[in-house]
C-alpha cells in the first residue's frame, strides 16, 4: 500500500485505542482489549511479515544468514538506527556518535543498553528470562528507606503475573518459586521448566550445602518464555543456541505472537509509521501526529482515537512525550532512567561441562535478590551461562581461539589445548539493582534525525548504591567458583555492562507531584493518555522486566475496557 | 597434486581500487593437507577445502598462494609440523596467513574483513570449532528438547 493510501486510511477512521509501539507492551494491550474495540498500532520500524521472513530465511537463506551470523558475533547486536533508510535487519554500531541514532551525553558512553525498533520490539533478541519482581521490590522506600514505593503491591499484580505467564508461555518450576522472597504464586507455570544444562547440574551438585553470609546458595531453574512443550502452536525449544539474536523455530516467545493475534482480531497495524507528537488540548489528547515513511519519502498525518497508549519503551516513549509539551507537574518525565548494570566472571571447570549447548541461560542463583543490605547497597542475581565465555571481553570464542593459537601455535599442541579448554569454559554473569535518580535522564533536544525530530540524549551514571554491591558480588561468585573447583577465574575488567533493560523515564506513582502516570498508567492531567511498559517502573529490583511489562499491559487492557 | 598455485592479478576497472588476487586452484590437495597439519584434524573435508581455496585468496592476499606453494614444495623427508614451524610459523607474514586459514576452518567466517560473498554465510555451518567443542553450530538444533542436560554422546 502506498504512503498516500495509508494516509487516507488513517484519516478516514477514528479508533477506540491508538497504540504507539508494536513491542511486547503495545502488542499485548492490542491483543487483550475486548474484541469489538477498534485498535490502531503505529510501529516505527519494519512490519511483522518482514520479521517473520527474517526468522524463516535465517534458516534457509545464506544472504540472511550473514546478518544473523553478524548479530551472533557482534558485541552489540541490537538495532538502534530507526533512520527511514536504514537496513533494519543489520546491527548497528554502538550508539556513540552523531552517525548513530541514539547517543549518550553522559561520561564515557555510560548507558550501555540499546533496543530494537521494529515490530515485535526488543523481544526479537531477548534472552527470554521471565522472573517476577518480589514483594519488597514494590516497597523500597517503606522497607529499606531508599528509592520509592510502587503505587501497586505484589499482591495486586500477582493475578496479572499469572495471566502474563500464560500469555507469553512461561516454563518454570512452581515449587522452586512459590513463596520465593515472599512472592506467592496463585497458579502453576503453564509449562514445566526448561531442563537445566549439564553445567548447571554439575555446578549445583558441587556447591550443594554451600552457605555464604548465612545464605544457602541455591541453583534454580530460571523461569523463561521458552516452550518446554508445544504451546500456542509453537514448538518446544530444540536448543538452537541462537536465542539472541533470533530463535529460528519460534520456541521462544516474541511479541509478534500478540501482534498477529491483535491483527487477526481486527486491529490495524501500520508499520514504518513514526509518532512525532501527541496533540493535547485542555487535558484531552486529540490526536497523534505521525510520519509514514518508505524508501521513497515521508507522508505526515494525524491519527485519532478515544484513548491513546504510548508503548514505545523507555527511551522512545520519553522522547515522544517530551516533544509533545504535555503537562508534567512532577518534572519526572524523562528522568529515572535505569538499567541492571552487569558484570561477568569466567573460569575453567574441573572437568568438561560442555558449554555452547542449549539456551544461553537455564539456571541462576537468586539468593541475593533480597535482604537487609538493600538499605545500603543493591540487590543482585546471577545467571549461569551455557555459552562458554560468552562475549567476555571480546567476541569469544573467536578470541579465545586466537589466544590459544598465540600460546600453543598449530597442529597437535594447538588441538590438545583446544580440546582441553573449550569444553571447560564457564561463565557466570550478574545483574545489579539500580535506584531511580531524576538526573539519569532522557532529553530530546539534541541533533535531529532523518525525520527532523530531535534525537534522544541520555544522561546517566551508576551511583554508589549500585557500585557498593560490586565487590561483594564478585567475592561471592569467586567463592562459588572455588567450591565448584572452577579455576583460572577472571573478572570482567570493564566497569559494568548493560542488561538491555531500559527502564524508568515515565514513573508510575500515586501523586501528580511525584510521578508522570498513575497506578493505571494514566497520565496525570490527561485522562485519555496512557503509558505502558518499562517506562513506568518506579523501581526495578533485579528481575528481568519483560514479565512485569506483560502483566502491566494486561492490567492496562482491563483498565481500557472499563473506560 | 599441484606443486604451485599461479597468482594471476586481475585488473579492476579503473578507479575501483586495488588488485584482486585470484588463485588458479585446480587441485586443492596442498591446501587441504596444510589445513590438516595446522588444525591437527585429519577429517577436514575436501569439499570445504575447495571452497575455502577459492574464498581465502581474496581475504589473505597473495601471501595465501605463496604459503600454499611453499608447503607444496617442501621436502618430503621433513615432518610436516617441524617444517611449518621453521618455514611458515617463523615468518610473521606466513604465520598470519596460517592463522587466517585456521580461523576460517574453525568458524566458517572470513578471517580478516567481512565479506559480502554469500558463500561465507554458508560456511558458518561448517565451522569445525563446534565439533571440537562437542556442540553444534549455533542456529542449528542440537537434536531434541533437553539434550543440553546430558553430556554429549561420544
Amino acid at each position: 500500500m502506498s504512503l498516500e493510501s495509508q494516509r487516507r486510511l488513517l484519516e478516514s477512521e477514528r479508533f477506540d485505542v491508538v497504540i504507539v509501539g508494536g513491542g511486547v507492551a503495545g502488542a499485548i494491550v492490542a491483543a487483550s482489549v475486548p474484541p469489538a474495540t477498534r485498535v490502531l498500532i503505529v510501529e516505527a520500524g519494519a512490519d511483522v511479515e518482514d520479521s517473520r521472513s527474517a526468522r524463516s530465511s535465517a534458516v534457509v537463506d545464506p544472504g540472511r544468514l550473514a546478518a544473523v551470523r553478524d548479530w551472533a558475533r557482534a558485541r552489540v547486536k541490537t538495532l538502534s538506527t530507526p533512520y527511514r533508510d536504514a537496513d533494519s535487519l543489520r546491527y548497528a554500531s554502538f550508539p556513540d556518535g552523531s552517525g548513530d541514532y541514539l547517543y549518550a551525553g553522559g561520561p564515557d558512553k555510560a548507558f550501555k543498553s540499546t533496543y530494537i525498533r521494529r515490530s515485535g520490539g526488543t523481544t526479537w533478541h531477548w534472552q527470554g528470562s521471565t522472573p517476577r519482581l518480589i514483594p519488597s521490590d514494590f516497597r523500597m522506600a517503606t522497607q529499606f528507606g531508599v528509592g520509592v514505593d510502587w503505587p501497586l503491591t505484589y499482591d495486586e499484580l500477582e493475578p496479572w503475573y499469572a495471566a502474563a505467564e500464560c500469555e507469553l508461555g512461561v516454563a518454570g518450576d512452581h515449587a522452586a518459586w512459590d513463596g520465593f522472597c515472599g512472592a506467592h504464586r496463585s497458579t502453576p507455570f503453564p509449562m514445566p521448566p526448561i531442563w537445566p544444562s549439564y553445567s548447571d547440574l554439575e555446578l549445583a551438585a558441587r556447591i550443594a550445602g554451600l552457605v555464604i553470609d548465612g545464605r544457602a546458595v541455591t541453583v534454580r531453574a530460571t523461569p523463561q518464555a521458552r516452550n518446554s512443550e508445544p504451546y500456542q502452536d509453537r514448538p518446544p525449544c530444540a536448543g538452537n543456541s541462537t536465542c539472541i539474536p533470533i530463535c529460528p523455530i519460534a520456541a521462544k516467545y516474541d511479541a509478534t505472537v500478540h501482534l498477529r493475534r491483535a491483527v487477526s482480531r481486527g486491529a490495524v497495524m501500520v508499520s514504518r509509521c513514526v509518532a512525532t507528537r501527541v496533540v493535547a488540548s485542555n487535558g484531552v489528547v486529540e490526536g497523534i501526529d505521525v510520519a509514514l515513511w518508505d524508501a521513497g519519502g515521508v507522508v505526515r498525518t494525524t491519527v485519532r482515537g478515544r484513548h491513546y497508549v504510548i508503548a514505545a519503551a523507555a527511551i522512545e516513549s520519553a522522547r515522544l512525550l517530551l516533544l509533545s509539551g504535555l503537562p508534567d507537574r512532577s518534572a519526572m518525565l524523562g528522568g529515572n532512567l535505569m538499567d541492571h548494570p552487569t558484570g561477568q566472571l569466567i573460569g575453567t571447570t574441573p572437568a568438561p561441562w560442555y558449554g555452547f549447548r542449549g539456551p544461553p541461560v537455564t539456571s541462576g542463583i537468586d539468593d541475593w535478590r533480597d535482604g537487609p543490605e538493600r538499605a545500603q547497597r543493591a540487590a543482585w542475581k546471577a545467571s549461569l551461562g551455557n555459552d562458554g565465555f560468552g562475549r567476555f571481553k571480546a567476541k569469544a570464542p573467536e578470541d579465545v581461539v586466537k589466544a590459544l593459537i598465540a600460546a600453543h601455535g598449530f597442529g597437535t599442541p594447538f588441538r590438545a589445548a583446544l580440546d582441553e579448554q573449550v569444553s571447560r569454559m564457564f561463565r557466570m554473569s550478574y545483574a545489579t539493582e539500580q535506584l531511580p535518580r531524576p538526573e539519569n535522564r532522557v532529553t530530546a533536544d539534541g541533533l535531529k534525525d532523518a525525520l527532523d525530530l530531535p534525537r534522544a540524549q541520555l544522561r546517566y551514571v551508576v551511583d554508589d548504591y549500585t557500585r557498593a554491591a560490586f565487590p561483594a558480588i564478585r567475592t561471592t561468585i569467586l567463592r562459588v567458583f572455588d567450591r565448584a573447583g572452577i579455576t583460572s577465574a577472571q573478572i570482567d575488567p570493564s566497569d559494568y555492562g548493560g542488561s538491555g533493560h531500559i527502564l524508568g523515564t515515565c514513573r508510575m506513582g500515586s501523586k501528580a507531584e511525584q510521578a508522570v502516570v498513575d497506578r493505571d498508567g494514566r497520565w496525570f492531567g490527561v485522562d485519555n493518555l496512557f503509558v505502558v511498559g518499562a517506562a513506568t517502573f518506579p523501581t526495578i529490583g533485579t528481575a528481568n522486566p519483560t514479565l512485569t511489562i506483560a502483566a502491566l499491559a494486561l492490567r492496562m487492557a482491563r483498565v481500557l475496557a472499563a473506560s | 597434486m599441484i606443486s604451485a598455485i599461479a597468482i594471476e592479478p586481475l585488473r579492476c576497472a579503473p578507479g575501483l581500487g586495488a588488485t584482486v588476487y585470484h588463485s588458479a586452484v585446480g587441485d586443492t590437495d596442498a591446501f587441504l593437507t596444510l589445513s590438516i597439519a595446522l588444525l591437527g584434524d585429519p577429517e577436514l573435508p575436501a569439499q570445504g577445502a575447495a571452497e575455502l581455496a577459492e574464498l581465502l585468496p581474496v581475504q589473505l592476499g597473495p601471501g595465501f598462494a605463496e604459503a600454499i606453494a611453499r608447503w607444496a614444495a617442501r621436502p618430503a623427508d621433513v615432518p610436516a609440523e617441524a617444517w611449518i614451524e621453521a618455514e611458515l610459523w617463523a615468518d610473521t607474514a606466513a604465520r598470519a596467513v596460517c592463522t587466517g586459514i585456521m580461523m576460517a576452518w574453525l568458524f566458517g567466517a572470513a578471517p580478516t574483513t567481512d565479506s559480502d560473498d554469500p558463500r561465507w554465510a554458508a560456511r558458518w555451518f561448517e565451522g569445525r570449532f563446534w565439533t571440537y567443542a562437542h556442540a553444534h553450530v549455533p542456529g542449528l538444533s542440537g537434536g531434541y528438547f533437553g539434550y543440553w542436560s546430558y553430556p554429549p554422546e561420544a
